[in-house]
């Protein structure tokens, strides 16, 4: 065939434009590569096991633990940008003060926290209620809840803990304010609450 | 226009083998920040390499209208395979898709400027590639005729 005479005839560009066209099939399948990786991480890095505890320990302070896994099975090092965790108590009898919190954390991104890739993290936070005006608090929202027919003591009020997290996946560019959609397609966030479990 | 069947394999060639480039260019545009190579976007960098990758069909191609009706194809096939790309870890994975308002961005904001960058500069890279084949056959004649003549 005339066509594969031609060929013949000009192997040497026929060569360099199959050349570049291998290049960049190469470069589409690895980017293609990259981007199903960064799906699969998108869907399989989560919040598991989460634990929340309420002591009353020595002089009659309360403690308030908690504890969850951040699991990451991506190729990826995830950076945390921040996380942070609260824990409070809603008190419902009350008209103005209806929140009483309890304790909180807060990690930001000059912590440089990091999951190193197939990794899985504990984070275990916690806070110790000693003061007098709280635990007064705590135990005439008992003693109210109680009164309305409810068993709690201060070891089992349903104590809303809350942990946040947001972060990024590898050392891909994040901080395009130009096209904001490129920070969504590398950043996870996270949560978890006592009331509505993890989202 | 008429084409020959020579012709017709000659412009699936040159979209096949053409296409992969536009569809770097088009993935890459829309996810500079995960590509590799990365262009950041530039334009400059997507018309040059559009210039580049249509010397070859020029080169290769002495009609200029099928030159230029193979930049058409093969920056649709690379666009249609830029999409492909796009859709892998969704369709065959099964997994979820990640940023859902590409499809809309990349065949109706973002890409119209790409897609003539494309073609505009695939015209010229045909262009060039002609006028490359011209002065190496021109060349090559004035050689074989001071050959003869020392001969």
């Amino acid at each position: 065939m005339a066509i594969f005479e031609r060929v013949k005839k000009h192997w040497v560009t026929v060569a360099l434009y199959l050349a570049l066209s291998l290049f960049f099939l190469s470069a589409c399948l690895v980017s293609a590569n990259t981007y199903g990786a960064i799906a699969q991480a998108q869907r399989d890095i989560g919040l598991q096991n989460p634990e929340h505890h309420a002591e009353i320990v020595q002089h009659g302070n309360l403690n308030i633990s908690f504890s969850i896994q951040l699991h990451n099975p991506s190729r990826y090092t995830l950076h945390i940008n921040w996380l942070s965790w609260s824990a409070a108590l809603m008190n419902v009898s009350s008209s103005d003060n209806k929140r009483i919190s309890l304790g909180e954390n807060y990690f930001g991104p000059t912590r440089y926290l990091e999951v190193p890739a197939k990794t899985t993290v504990n984070y275990t936070f916690w806070s110790k209620i000693s003061d007098p005006g709280v635990l007064a608090k705590l135990s005439g929202y008992v003693n109210y809840a109680n009164g309305l027919g409810g068993n709690y003591t201060l070891e089992t009020l349903p104590y809303d803990q809350t942990f946040l997290v947001m972060l990024f996946i590898g050392e891909f560019e994040h901080e395009s304010l130009r096209d904001a959609y490129l920070n969504e397609l590398v950043t996870v966030s996270l949560s978890y609450s006592s009331a509505e479990g993890v989202a | 226009m008429k084409l020959s069947r020579d012709d017709m394999i000659k412009l699936a060639l040159t979209s096949f083998i053409s296409a992969p480039p536009i569809a770097f260019m088009s993935f890459e545009f829309m996810f500079p920040t995960i590509s590799t190579p990365s262009f950041g976007k530039s334009l400059l960098a997507v018309f040059l390499l559009s210039i580049l990758t249509g010397i070859p069909s020029g080169y290769l191609t002495r009609r200029t209208d099928l030159a230029m009706t193979s930049v058409f194809l093969y920056t649709a096939a690379g666009y249609l395979l830029a999409v492909v790309f796009y859709s892998v870890p969704y369709t065959i994975y099964d997994l979820q898709q990640v940023l859902p308002d590409i499809y809309y961005a990349m065949f109706f904001r973002f890409t119209m400027i790409l897609l003539f960058l494309f073609v505009l500069g695939g015209f010229l890279g045909t262009l060039f590639g002609q006028m490359v084949r011209d002065w190496i056959k021109t060349e090559e004649t004035s050689m074989t005729f001071e050959n003869a003549r020392k001969g």
